[in-house]
């Protein structure tokens, strides 16, 4: 398994593992958190290899089916990426403000300064309107 | 005794973080480990795999067996190759 696809699992495990019987977890957590190979669970249980990989596939299986049906992970990482996407506006916004009050101080000095400042207060809305219209989505995604 | 290199899982919920540790083969359970080799965070963008690549393959010179995912990772940071190449070149 890929470390991509393990930390897909991993996630789907932190949404769904309440859901697996007490034995799936327990494997589960052996095999994917401790990174134990199927011989070594099954040694210190007294089960066969076999038997681990029967209980860890089902418990895979579980966790792919709950997840096709509710689709919280899916949602979770659309939501992340949109939250990150916000964070790095939110410090674009915060350096056009801080250029705007640094604006503030040299412009009467400056004959065209205020042409600048125009196109700052012009980009600010713009972002502040971007950053709305992304909060939404986050919202829309709830219904 | 056997000593394995593995990948544990460490982190927060949702918040998967790992390191790469080495760790003999019947003490798993509690956590206890007695090297840490580097760490792998899959939420950085791009995913974030650091290796203290000397120690590492100190560790693999003195037989230490990597998982699967361990290896992979290895694999990935370039370390796993370095090991393989002199092993290669005495057989020749």
């Amino acid at each position: 398994m890929t470390a991509e696809n393990q930390v897909r699992l991993h996630l789907l495990y932190d949404f769904y593992g309440q859901l697996l019987t007490e034995k799936q977890r327990s494997f589960f957590e052996l095999y994917h958190h401790d990174d134990l190979s199927l011989g070594e669970i099954a040694e210190q249980h007294g089960v066969s290899r076999q038997a681990v990989y029967d209980i860890l596939k089902r418990a895979e299986r579980t966790l792919e089916e709950l997840e096709a049906k509710l689709q919280l992970v899916a949602r979770f990482l659309r939501e992340r990426q949109v939250v990150e996407e916000l964070d790095r506006e939110l410090a674009a916004l915060q350096e056009d403000v801080a250029r705007l009050l640094g604006a503030d101080a040299w412009r009467p000095a400056e004959a065209g300064g205020g042409d600048d400042w125009d196109e700052l207060g012009t980009r600010i809305q713009e972002r502040v309107r971007g950053i709305q219209a992304r909060l939404r989505t986050l919202v829309a995604d709830e219904q | 005794m056997a000593v394995r290199i593995r990948l544990k899982r460490m982190g927060a919920k949702k918040r998967p973080f790992y390191r790469l540790v080495v760790a003999d083969s019947r003490a798993a359970r509690d956590g206890r480990f007695i090297d840490q080799l580097g760490y792998y965070n899959p939420i950085a963008e791009p995913a974030q795999i650091v290796v203290d690549e000397g120690r590492a393959l100190e560790w693999l010179r003195k037989g230490a067996q990597p998982s699967d995912t361990a290896r992979a990772l290895l694999v990935k940071a370039g370390v796993w190759e370095k090991f393989k190449a002199p092993q290669q070149g005495e057989q020749a």
